[in-house]
């Protein structure tokens, strides 16, 4: 079959097209741009909610007739060849036009070991679910196999998310990951590989015979049930056998070396990607550190976008974030360093935070959006307080430090 | 009259309807998780929402061979006029369906509008087995259940777009089942839909 023939039989030449925009649309509705590949790759990632499912429906859909067509044929050749010959613009169209839709989506190029882990879940996949569309109309009568097949990988896709099951979440496509702190788990991206390997290896194999077109259908549908019982099986094996700590984000701290650098005498140190902001998170420390010590309030020496460091105040510097957001971070992380909780919540924490906020430059208004009104107006009944005796303010903000709510890690 | 239920796989329709009952009442409640694209966040969907999608199955093998005219030959149903067939296969998809349709609402909270989905995909399903064959009716009325399930419920017109989903508008959804449930209707007992086949699915008769 040639080329051109085969993009036309498959459908491939409007559905590809059909899902590349659905999944873009998609992966770009739900990504909050942090400029770390990883994390705006696998947000995007979602678009394999609409991609899976549709492969494995239009495979199935498409492949019908197909066996009962060639069985009659004497074939020398791999039916592995044959259905690749058939097919391939199904099989490996629709993964790569899924990773092109999510790298467009995400706006972001894989880059690192995590990004690239990321784009090849994605591939394979959709390439999983392709090959499980085909086995399925193989091996049940088209209009089962569709709706089968699609609502599978649907609930497969869907259901790890939802999941408590630490295994599940573990080998579940979707990764609910990453915060700029954090990359993709390796034993979860081994173990979701594994999983989609031996599935879609199996299949491969069943197709491998020149004589495959005469295997008979229950013995199909039962290769492809322990296919995905040897599949899991792996998985499980590999998420229990590697000792690691197992979360249910799948996630682990990410090693990535901070770029630090120095200005205004603050140091400041950031993740690769956002290291143009270093000048922008230095003079807003600039401008507040005068203040803090007018009220006589400890004074930033030091930001850093990772929890490592203790003496740091601790900042957001994503793509995504405005100015404002940027002085809000400055804010929260001041308040955090001086509290000693990280991460914390509450009304007293965000009347605190608002304080500094407003000590930054930020309008009340800007303020009120981000942190409440009540918090907002609570900070600046602090700030018209201290009018008279700058020192009252920062009387009130050592007072507050204690009623900050701090959340127990874990 | 029995030829005629067997030729419609009457009992594959029956069994269809207790298997789809019988996962509602199993694992009805189980969540899925689908991202809330504007504002962020998840949505959770139960897996009753889909199971509908067994009765779309029943509905298509039902009626594979209904645009064949293959009923038409004398040797398969030799006593029965199509005209009288097509009425017949018109209320057996009406009755069929509202009953399957009244059965699985019973099951759910929202009384009348769970109707809806057994309806829409009936519907859905039938007109594209008659169009194009049963598979495409399958697939049809899996991309229709696919699609409105990821559509975001913060988005734009989405109660009128979740027709399957149980946050859409009642009143819209079901005067859509009950609109294209009709429409298989009316081509079934007029006898106007021929399907057009694919030379694979020829093959696969």
């Amino acid at each position: 079959m040639t080329p051109i023939r085969a993009i036309v039989r498959s459908g491939a030449a409007w559905f590809l097209p059909l899902m590349f925009a659905l999944s873009s649309w998609y992966g770009a509705r739900f990504t909050f741009r942090l400029g770390y590949p990883a994390g705006d790759i696998a947000q995007s990632s979602v678009g394999l909610y609409v991609a899976a499912p549709m492969t494995a429906a239009f495979m199935a859909l498409q492949y019908r007739g197909f066996t009962p067509l060639i069985r009659p044929l004497r074939i020398t050749r791999s039916g592995l060849l044959v259905v690749l010959r058939a097919w391939w613009p199904l099989l490996l169209g629709a993964p790569t036009t899924l990773c092109l839709a999510v790298v467009v989506a995400a706006g972001a190029v894989p880059n690192d070991l995590p990004s690239w882990s990321l784009i090849l879940i994605d591939f394979m996949t959709v390439l999983t679910a392709a090959l499980t569309g085909l086995a399925c109309a193989w091996a049940l009568p088209a209009v089962v196999a569709v709706p089968l097949a699609a609502m599978l990988w649907f609930v497969w896709v869907a259901y790890g998310p939802a999941s408590t099951n630490l295994l599940v979440h573990n080998l579940a496509s979707t990764f609910g990951c990453c915060s700029s702190d954090t990359r993709p788990a390796m034993v979860a991206i081994r173990a979701t590989v594994l999983l989609l390997l031996v599935i879609s290896l199996g299949i491969g194999c069943l197709l491998a015979s020149s004589r495959s077109a005469r295997i008979p259908r229950p013995l199909v549908s039962t290769v492809l049930t322990l296919l995905v019982v040897a599949g899991v099986g792996a998985g499980v094996a590999v998420l229990r056998t590697s000792g690691e700590p197992l979360t249910l984000t799948a996630t682990e701290p990410r090693t990535t070396p901070l770029a630090c650098r120095t200005e205004q005498g603050v140091e400041v140190c950031l993740w690769p990607e956002n290291r143009d902001r270093t000048a922008a998170l230095a003079a807003i420390v600039g401008e507040v550190n005068p203040q803090f010590q007018r009220l006589g309030m400890n004074t930033i020496h030091s930001l850093t976008q990772a929890n490592g460091n203790r003496e740091a105040a601790s900042v957001e510097a994503g793509a995504g974030l405005s100015q404002q957001d940027l002085r809000v971070g400055v804010a929260a992380g001041y308040v955090d360093l001086q509290s000693g909780c990280r991460g914390a919540t509450g009304p007293a924490r965000d009347q605190l935070v608002a304080l500094v906020a407003l000590l930054t430059g930020m309008r009340s208004d800007d303020v009120a959006t981000r942190l409440g009104a009540r918090a907002a107006s609570g900070a600046e009944d602090a700030l018209a307080q201290g009018q008279g005796s700058p020192e009252a303010v920062g009387v009130w903000f050592r007072k507050g430090l204690p009623t900050v709510h701090c959340v127990p890690p874990g | 009259m029995m030829l005629w239920l067997r030729a419609r796989h009457a009992w594959w329709m029956v069994a269809a309807l207790v298997a789809m009952l019988g996962f509602d009442r199993l694992v009805g409640g189980l969540s899925l998780s689908v991202p809330a694209l504007f504002g962020g966040g998840a949505n959770f969907v139960f897996l009753r929402t889909y199971l509908p999608l067994i009765w779309a199955v029943a509905i298509a093998d039902s009626f594979a061979g209904r645009g064949f005219s293959i009923e038409g030959r004398p040797a398969l149903l030799p006593s029965v006029a199509m005209s009288r067939l097509g009425l017949l296969d018109a209320g057996l998809f009406v009755v069929a369906s509202s009953t399957a349709a009244a059965l699985f609402s019973g099951f759910q909270s929202g009384g009348l509008s769970g109707t809806a989905p057994v309806l829409v995909l009936s519907g859905v399903t039938c007109i594209g087995t008659l169009r194009a064959g049963p598979a495409v009716g399958a697939f049809a009325s899996t991309m229709l259940m696919l699609l409105t399930s990821v559509y975001p419920r913060t988005a734009p017109a989405a109660r009128f777009i979740h027709i399957l989903q149980p946050d859409g508008e009642p009143a819209w959804s079901t005067t859509c089942g009950i609109l294209v449930g009709l429409a298989a209707a009316g081509l079934l007992a007029t006898n106007s839909a021929r399907t057009r086949l694919r030379a694979a699915e020829v093959s696969a008769l």
